[in-house]
């Protein structure tokens, strides 16, 4: 199976073409949002983090920052810095240059100007934007497919329809030779057994194990039920009782295949296959965490009620640039209200019109789709004004 | 038809795939196999009912796992959930 996309010199391949222009430290927000105003294909990519943050949440914040720059669809980096944080602007473009990606690194200490600086910057981003538009797609195979799947807006209807339908898609790109990433440690308890059953080696059922014990224990130190977070209010009213349940039903998003390991939050994976990420079932946090592994576009697997009726994700105002998203629900209650918000609706599997299996292979065609940029998501739709949120465990200083 | 479904035969709740009202018949589908049950209660479609009598802190069992435990006496065709049915998991509230 097959799809169109823009081959990279570093031998992945991208779905969409974006000049992304990232800041080293949210001191400097405002700077790719000047930088890329009017350039197309640009987009600017603030986020949360500033020296404000301690130990592994700055080593996070650098290899998130690092890995985005290397997503595939992005085309090329304008990268901006002030020369006295933590994140070094330096260390990130040492690490993004390897992958030979047209990339331009602006700091406000050497530059010494604000406005100087935005030109610059707008320089940049108008050149590679001009390069990027005469690219053109080349074929490619589901081998070279990064997909991430998430599961948001849960109800029964999720591990029983929309859930399983995004596992044959799973299943189907990794017999293929592709890479499929899941996570949500949050919504694994319950079901981390399940998954360390299917893990490659000892080590890697071990580190599944781990990663659920440690986000229980976080709760347990809180000294609250987690139900009323875990499930979510929504989730209870779509009949979702326990976490169990829930994270029984989740973890069917992600196919049968063999766990091939348990990726940190924004780490790439080594390898092809099944990866599960360590990290956050937050949509906000999820999204940047998923978009840094190098996932090309993700599959987002929706109940029904109130979170479907809204236009972007639960828990995610931004209308995130970096990976295409598909909506999918199988949820046939209010199905009319809400079909413009989908991208794709597989409830007509709960009246025996079609198979899990026939929706599966129709959900593969729209990933296809989406790809090879035939069709863009309803999520693609609309401006992007947010700032990316990147995982923080420790305090705000 | 009201219909539900079993996900494995080791389960002893079904989920349902339509609203239901007190006393309504519903198909249930386990794998291949349909049986008819009779529901006690009215009870919205996505939620849950007992297929047999599941007594106090016996264990609710979905997928063929532990989803929780009952907190109380549930009747066959009755509604299960959080009135009903205890997390085991992120209990913070009895560390």
């Amino acid at each position: 199976m097959k799809f169109l996309g823009y081959r990279r010199k570093d031998g992945s391949v991208g779905v969409r073409n974006i000049v992304a222009i990232i800041p080293c430290t949210a001191c400097i927000n405002e700077l790719p949002k000047l930088i890329s105003q009017g350039v197309p294909g640009a987009v600017s990519m603030g986020h949360n983090l500033s020296c404000s943050h301690l130990g592994s949440d700055l080593e996070r914040s650098i290899w998130t920052l690092t890995n985005l720059a290397l997503n595939p669809n992005v085309y090329g980096v304008v990268l901006v810095g002030m020369g006295c944080e933590q994140m070094s602007p330096e260390r990130i473009y040492e690490e993004i240059i390897k992958s030979e990606r047209p990339t331009e690194l602006l700091i406000l200490r050497d530059i010494g100007d604000w406005n100087e600086l935005i030109e610059k910057g707008r320089e940049a981003a108008t050149r590679m934007s001009t390069e990027a538009a005469k690219l053109r797609r080349d074929e490619a195979q589901l081998s070279e497919i990064t997909l991430g799947i998430k599961c948001g807006g849960s109800d029964t209807s999720s591990g029983v329809v929309s859930n399983p339908v995004a596992g044959i898609v799973a299943d189907q790109i990794i017999h293929e030779g592709g890479t499929v990433v899941f996570t949500e440690t949050p919504e694994i308890l319950g079901a981390e057994h399940v998954l360390a059953r299917r893990a490659v080696t000892k080590d890697v059922a071990r580190r599944i194990l781990e990663a659920a014990k440690a986000t229980e224990k976080r709760v347990q130190d809180m000294g609250v039920d987690l139900r009323g977070s875990e499930p979510t209010p929504a989730n209870i009213q779509g009949g979702l009782t326990t976490i169990e349940e829930k994270s029984l039903g989740a973890i069917i998003k992600a196919g049968t295949a063999p766990l091939q390991g348990v990726l940190n939050y924004g780490e790439r994976p080594p390898g092809k296959g099944l990866y599960f990420m360590d990290g956050p079932a937050r949509t906000a946090e999820l999204l940047v965490g998923v978009a840094a592994t190098g996932c090309q576009l993700m599959v987002f697997s929706m109940g029904g009620g109130l979170p479907s009726l809204l236009p972007m994700l639960p828990a995610a105002p931004a209308r995130f640039p970096l990976m295409p998203v598909i909506k999918m629900s199988g949820n046939p209650d209010g199905y009319e209200k809400r079909k413009d918000l989908l991208d794709i609706y597989v409830g007509n599997v709960i009246d025996a019109e079609e198979t899990i299996k026939q929706a599966g292979e129709r959900l593969l065609q729209e990933v296809l789709k989406v790809a090879s940029g035939t069709k863009r998501t309803k999520f693609e739709q609309g401006t992007y004004e947010e700032i990316m949120l990147i995982q923080i465990d420790g305090p705000s200083l | 038809m009201k219909k539900a479904i079993v996900m494995d035969k080791k389960d002893n709740v079904a989920t349902l795939l339509s609203d239901v009202e007190t006393a309504d018949k519903v198909h249930v589908r386990t794998g291949e196999e349909e049986t008819e049950f009779e529901v006690r209660e009215k009870i919205p479609f996505g939620h849950k009912f007992a297929l047999t009598t599941i007594k106090k802190g016996e264990h609710i069992i979905k997928y063929g796992e532990v989803i929780g435990r009952a907190t109380q006496d549930i009747e066959i065709g009755g509604h299960v959930h959080i009135h009903n049915v205890e997390s085991l998991r992120g209990r913070g509230d009895l560390t």
